[in-house]
């Protein structure tokens, strides 16, 4: 005979319940707070070092580069160092210009630095786990729809939920990250980058008329609210075009491995 | 006196289990979730829930589920309370169970205990997010998605292999574990 203790169960479930309306009258949040800012930094510190195995490892078995990949890696280096000079004085002219005209000065974005402590949950069982935790929240502006980018620049994803000391990041290939994008081939080509099974990224809804190129780059078009213009999501890989439909599809590759990040930063406004 | 020294071993007791419980949650959340495929699969608080739930009894075992599941339930963005009620049913039918079924402590018992807690967790957890985003129309039932049962399948793998290992330092230290295979 099977004997179930009923008042421990019972109490059990009374506990549960207390803290359940304790969490939700904001009444536990000190103590909550608490534990989230003593926790934070180790488990910041463990994870990252971690990820800094994860990537010697990868280094160390990964095949060596070879002479004529570093002399064409070189060659592209000072390639983009020339055409980044020629940009900065673009840019520079063109707040020379606005100012002239008197427009609306452009909104500032600050970086606010954050690490990354966890791995989220996947919602979704038929995607792989797209989200990460890191250790700043509402407490230091962040907010729903912000961008996150890594440390080069390069947009990792955008902030889905935030807690008053952390927030969750969904990454590109999530499927609840939608962004307004452009591809920079002079054509002015928009469109809506979603991520796709928590593989790899799409960009849907391209008119038919526009060619795109394998290479292509993608940035954020600034069309969207709070994300700004000209951060680099990744490059086209592939081309998904059908006649009888309207609208046409590329496939793009983030720039940046997204499955060992450590540190981010948040655009907040 | 000796009630004196009864008092101050529980309440040594009730702070060991508090720390070792801050212990795996903090191993789960930042060294073992940093890994990626079947290693980052490993759920060692549910290890660790039916350790501690056959070595110490159901009471403690709740005791580890308000510890384990509080944390979970603040730092996992999902609605307060469902890693508590999670683990509450994980506990209740292992508990079932190990009353009348796993009633040894050899090894092969803590397979059959983690065996059926593993999927027990996995279901009632993807259950209840199921329920969270049931207005979203591309949510597929997770039992129908292929995804789901590989996941189970590799977090059962690695959750054997660490009740194994787990077991042997256990067993080395607490003379309560019974040997690998019981002989008549």
């Amino acid at each position: 005979m099977i004997k179930i203790n009923f008042r421990k169960i019972t109490l059990f479930l009374l506990i549960c319940i207390v803290l359940i309306i304790l969490h939700y009258f904001s009444w536990l949040s000190p103590v909550e707070n608490r534990i989230v800012s003593w926790v934070s930094f180790p488990v910041n510190k463990v994870y990252s070092k971690v990820v800094s195995w994860k990537r010697e490892y990868r280094d160390i078995s990964s095949t060596q580069v070879s002479l004529d990949d570093l002399k064409n890696i070189k060659k592209e280096k000072n390639s983009l160092i020339a055409e980044n000079a020629k940009l900065e004085s673009y840019r520079f002219e063109n707040k020379k210009l606005r100012k002239y005209l008197n427009f609306l000065e452009e909104v500032e974005y600050k970086y606010v630095m954050a690490g990354v402590i966890s791995k989220g949950y996947s919602i979704n069982s038929n995607e792989e786990i797209s989200t990460i935790l890191i250790n700043r929240g509402e407490k230091q502006g962040i907010r729903k729809g912000l961008l996150v980018v890594n440390s080069e620049g390069v947009v990792v994803g955008k902030i889905e939920e935030t807690n008053n000391l952390t927030s969750k990041v969904s990454l590109l290939t999530h499927s609840n990250c939608q962004l307004a994008a452009t591809i920079q081939d002079g054509q002015e080509t928009y469109g809506i980058v979603e991520g796709d099974l928590g593989l790899t990224i799409k960009m849907g809804f391209i008119p038919q008329d526009k060619e795109i190129n394998q290479g292509d780059l993608v940035v954020t078009s600034g069309l969207e609210e709070n994300i700004p213009r000209g951060y680099v999501l990744g490059e086209v890989v592939l081309v998904e075009r059908s006649f009888n439909q309207m609208w046409q599809d590329a496939i793009i590759e983030p720039l940046v491995d997204l499955k060992n990040l450590t540190l981010v930063s948040v655009l907040v406004p | 006196m000796v009630n004196r020294f009864k008092i101050n071993r529980t309440y040594l007791r009730i702070l060991f289990n508090f720390l070792s419980i801050i212990l795996v949650f903090l191993i789960h959340l930042s060294f073992i979730r940093a890994f990626d495929s079947w290693l980052g699969y490993l759920n060692l608080s549910l290890i660790f829930l039916i350790f501690v739930l056959e070595t110490s009894g159901f009471t403690w075992g709740l005791g580890w589920i308000l510890g384990l599941g509080f944390f979970f339930d603040i730092f996992y963005f999902l609605p307060f309370g469902y890693f508590l009620l999670t683990f509450f049913i994980v506990v209740l039918v292992s508990y079932f169970l190990l009353l009348g079924f796993f009633t040894n402590r050899s090894l092969y018992s803590y397979f059959g205990l983690v065996f059926v807690s593993t999927i027990v967790y996995e279901v009632v957890l993807n259950l209840l997010i199921y329920f969270l985003n049931f207005y979203s129309s591309s949510r597929i039932f997770f039992l129908f998605v292929k995804n789901f049962w590989e996941r189970l399948g590799q977090e059962l793998i690695v959750n054997w292999l660490a009740t194994f290992v787990l077991f042997y330092i256990f067993s080395f230290f607490n003379k309560r574990f019974n040997a690998v295979f019981i002989r008549k």
